[in-house]
């Protein structure tokens, strides 16, 4: 199709006379040799420049629709960087201790807050780490249980230990871990969006 | 290519539908005859655009401003697709109307396409419906007060007036139920109401076939 309606605009160009056969409707008949399967009539060419139009106006409209449907993903809704979560003093050497921070989310065209837990375990040698609620298996969200002392996630029974090692359940790998730093008593992690 | 065509035509009989409907006699006519194919383009044009839109638009008070200004400045390609919608139903009121204009003026309404007249008036008042009601969405001033306007019209009806604009407005007062029925009107009920109309529009038009251009003397 493409070819045969190039093949005869590049004829139109080259003879003019083509124009009047071209308005009386008639099959065009061309001055120069032309093998007869070359020969195009009136309706075929109507119909491949009304094909290539077609193509081009779903192709303009067709790629930005593309583009309009995956906008959102192509933009973050957070910044990173260091959040400021508890003074030490108030962790427990030995267990996880749940605490949350809010960070200013964007989402679409709203702002908000977004509340999130996270656990943070203090070693009795004095290091601290921090561990994500979020479970490696399929992103529910992981509790610490204090009386099996494990996390348990409820979705499918996922166990995993203090330090965040899958001890039964089908979580692929050990919980996600932030990077800590501690600055005059307070604890710090870095958080990615 | 030819021969998955054969398959399928001699088990959904696709070739004659085809030649019924594009290779059907027509007589020689004028542009003023495009004005149908104008309009249904414009339609399909309008359905395929007002889904896109459905996709971030959120029709409550607080939501619906917001919603748009972020279709026209972030989203890629919104302010494209808002436009095409916007500007399209301008265009698709003024060819409907263009084209009733012209089976008007040629009298192509009479026997036997009387019935194919009235599928066409039901076309007209559902595209103004369409218009009237998606006028409201950006929920701007001009929006909100439009529809104040508008709908107060129906107000003045005698007996039952004031009855029908708590209906229209879902209440008394312009509100967000007013919004999220003009919403469920312009995206499920009118374009049903469109598209099933025009499936009977086009079927009287090629049942019918096109009327020639009237001669001076008749
Ligand atoms: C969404 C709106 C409409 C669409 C998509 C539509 C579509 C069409 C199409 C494709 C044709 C074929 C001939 C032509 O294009 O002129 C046609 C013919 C016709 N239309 Fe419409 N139309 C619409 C609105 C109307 C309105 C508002 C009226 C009148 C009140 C009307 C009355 C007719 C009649 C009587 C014919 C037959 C004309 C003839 O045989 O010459 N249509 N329509
Ligand atoms: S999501 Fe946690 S075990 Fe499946």
């Amino acid at each position: 199709m493409l070819r045969l309606a190039l093949m005869h605009i590049s004829r139109i160009c080259y003879n003019p006379a083509i124009f009047a056969d071209l308005r009386c409707g008639t099959k065009l008949r061309f001055t120069m040799d032309w093998r007869s399967d070359y020969y195009i009539g009136r309706r075929e060419f109507v119909a491949s420049v009304a094909g290539i139009l077609g193509a081009l106006i779903t192709l303009l409209v067709g790629l930005p629709i593309i583009g309009y449907l995956i906008a959102p993903a192509l933009r973050a809704s957070g910044v990173a960087g260091w959040v400021s979560l508890v003074p030490l003093s108030m962790l427990q050497p030995g267990i996880p201790t749940p605490c949350s921070f809010s960070r200013l989310k964007q989402t679409g065209w709203k702002r908000m807050q977004m509340t999130r837990t996270v656990y943070a375990l203090l070693r009795d040698s004095g290091d601290v780490t921090v561990l994500s609620d979020i479970c490696t298996h399929l992103s529910c969200k992981v509790r610490w249980s204090p009386e099996r002392s494990v996390f348990v996630c409820p979705c499918h029974d996922g166990i995993f230990d203090r330090e965040g090692a899958v001890l039964s359940g089908p979580p692929p790998r050990p919980l996600d871990r932030f990077d800590t730093k501690v600055e005059n008593g307070q604890l710090f992690i870095y958080v990615e969006d | 290519m030819n021969g998955l065509v054969s398959w399928l035509d001699e088990r959904t009989g696709l070739l004659t539908v085809w030649r019924v409907v594009f290779e059907r006699k027509v007589p020689r006519v004028n542009w003023w005859y495009t004005l149908g194919s104008a309009s249904l383009f414009l339609a399909l044009m309008q359905a395929v655009t007002g889904i896109l839109l459905t996709m971030y638009y959120v029709p409550t008070p607080e939501e619906a401003y917001n919603s748009i200004q972020y279709i026209m400045n972030e989203v890629a390609f919104g302010w494209l697709i808002r436009g095409i919608h916007h500007w399209g139903a301008t265009l698709m009121v003024l060819t409907v109307f263009l084209h009733m204009l012209r089976v008007f003026y040629y009298g192509a309404y009479k026997y036997p396409r009387e019935v194919t007249w009235v599928t066409g008036v039901v076309l007209l008042l559902t595209t103004l419906g369409l218009g009237f009601t998606g006028y409201l969405l950006p929920w701007n001033q001009r929006a909100y007060w439009a529809t104040a306007v508008g709908t107060s019209l129906v107000g003045t009806v005698p007996l039952v007036g004031e009855f029908l604009l708590r209906v229209l407005r879902g209440g008394t007062e312009l509100s967000f139920l007013t919004l999220s029925r003009f919403f469920g009107a312009h995206i499920w009920i009118l374009p049903a109401i469109l598209f099933s109309t025009i499936g009977v529009h086009l079927y009287l038009v090629i049942r019918n076939g096109i009327s020639y251009i009237p001669r001076r003397d008749e």
